[in-house]
């Protein structure tokens, strides 16, 4: 597999096809930060269509100082959170009250529960209770779960020091597993 | 370690950004302490569950709706390149066949078909025939000199064949990426 560093190379020496391998390799994992970010596979696509050529206009500005996949996923994200701040009328933070501050507290008996979560009712419960979460909380659990990122590499990507990815991290966890764990209680009460 | 690990700790553990003696001494610790064992081990298998999280993935023309706006060619694999030229001439040599056989089947029921018969254009046609025809066999005899006797004398036929058939694969090459473009814009 070529290097990004060096597709990047091709591209900016003008063997201009090559944005497509970029394309390929990033537009999965960008489309999923999008889609969780702003809830909609529509806007995700046209948000990531305009990141991509934000990314292919300014690549000559790429110094490389950064992976080429952290450089573009701050982009996907700057643009996610400039279209929701929008949705909410320009308001900068997004904080929900609950879920700030507080104790987060494991139960040993977490673990059986979970572990009897059938794999399609996981991915469904998964997919309903993150979306209920604050977009702060959604990108740090995307970017980790489902990108694979690091935590520096997620301070990088959100701008954001270390220490508040870590909280971050820590308290969406929380609260995820918290709220699945409430579903599941529930469907149990009902069953 | 006598105390407990905090819970941000063992969450580091879980995730690999602890290293060095701490990661070493917090391993030790959970080792010799059930209760610490018992969360880390809750930690992990949330993580193991959370990894269920569905990944939606774009439509499969982005790429090329992307580069349609971009206004740049996708980047096409060697392979599959090559794949498609081979293609193209599979292609070819099937409408070849296929019209080979029908014009056969018509020549064995009807006998001498549309040489007898009178149709308008027929002289264009006889003359542009003899002229291919003659063409073919000088072109056929330079290259019987120039080709070793191979296939009982039919590798010059067989080049030539091959040579009339560049053309027509480029054609169906340019057709078939020019109706795939144009589909996706």
């Amino acid at each position: 597999m070529i290097a990004d560093h060096d597709i990047i190379v091709r591209i900016l020496a003008g063997d201009t096809h090559h944005f497509s391998v970029l394309v390929d390799r990033y537009k999965d994992r960008a489309f999923a930060l999008a889609c969780r970010l702003l809830g909609n596979r529509e806007e995700a696509e046209e948000i990531l269509q305009d990141a991509f050529v934000k990314a292919y206009r300014s690549l000559a500005d790429f110094r490389g100082e950064s992976r080429f996949g952290t450089w573009f996923y701050r982009i996907v994200y700057n643009a996610c959170m400039t279209r929701v701040s929008r949705r909410h009328g320009g308001a900068a933070s997004l904080d929900d009250p609950e879920t700030t501050g507080g104790e987060w507290t494991i139960a040993s008996d977490d673990r059986d529960a979970l572990e009897t979560i059938e794999r399609e009712e996981r991915c469904e419960i998964l997919d309903a209770e993150l979306q209920k979460l604050p977009e702060k909380f959604r990108a740090v659990l995307v970017l980790f779960y489902v990108q694979g990122q690091k935590y520096e590499e997620i301070a990088s990507i959100l701008n954001l020091p270390l220490s508040t990815v870590k909280t971050h991290l820590f308290r969406a966890r929380a609260l995820l597993r918290n709220r699945v764990l409430d579903r599941y209680k529930e469907d149990m009460r009902a069953a | 370690m006598t105390e407990h690990v905090t819970n941000e700790m063992l969450q580091l553990l879980a995730d690999g950004e602890l290293t060095g003696d701490t990661a070493l001494s917090v391993q030790q610790h959970i080792r010799e302490c059930a209760s610490c064992s018992a969360t880390f081990g809750s930690l992990v298998t949330f993580d193991r569950f959370a990894r269920a999280i569905p990944v939606p993935v774009p439509r499969r023309e982005f790429t090329q709706d992307l580069c349609s706006r971009l206004g740049i060619q996708p980047h096409t694999p060697l392979l599959f390149r090559i794949f498609e030229h081979v293609a193209s001439v599979i292609a070819v040599l099937l409408v070849v066949m296929m019209g080979a056989t029908v014009w056969a089947l018509i020549a064995l029921a009807g006998g001498d078909f549309g040489v007898n018969q009178e149709f308008p254009g027929q002289k264009v046609v006889n003359v542009a025939g003899k002229w291919l025809e003659s063409g073919y066999v000088e072109f056929g005899d330079w290259l019987s000199r120039i080709i070793p006797n191979v296939f009982g004398g039919q590798a010059a036929k067989i080049a030539v064949m091959l040579l009339l058939m560049v053309p027509l694969v480029a054609v169906v090459d340019w057709l078939v990426g020019r109706k795939g473009t144009a589909g996706e814009l």
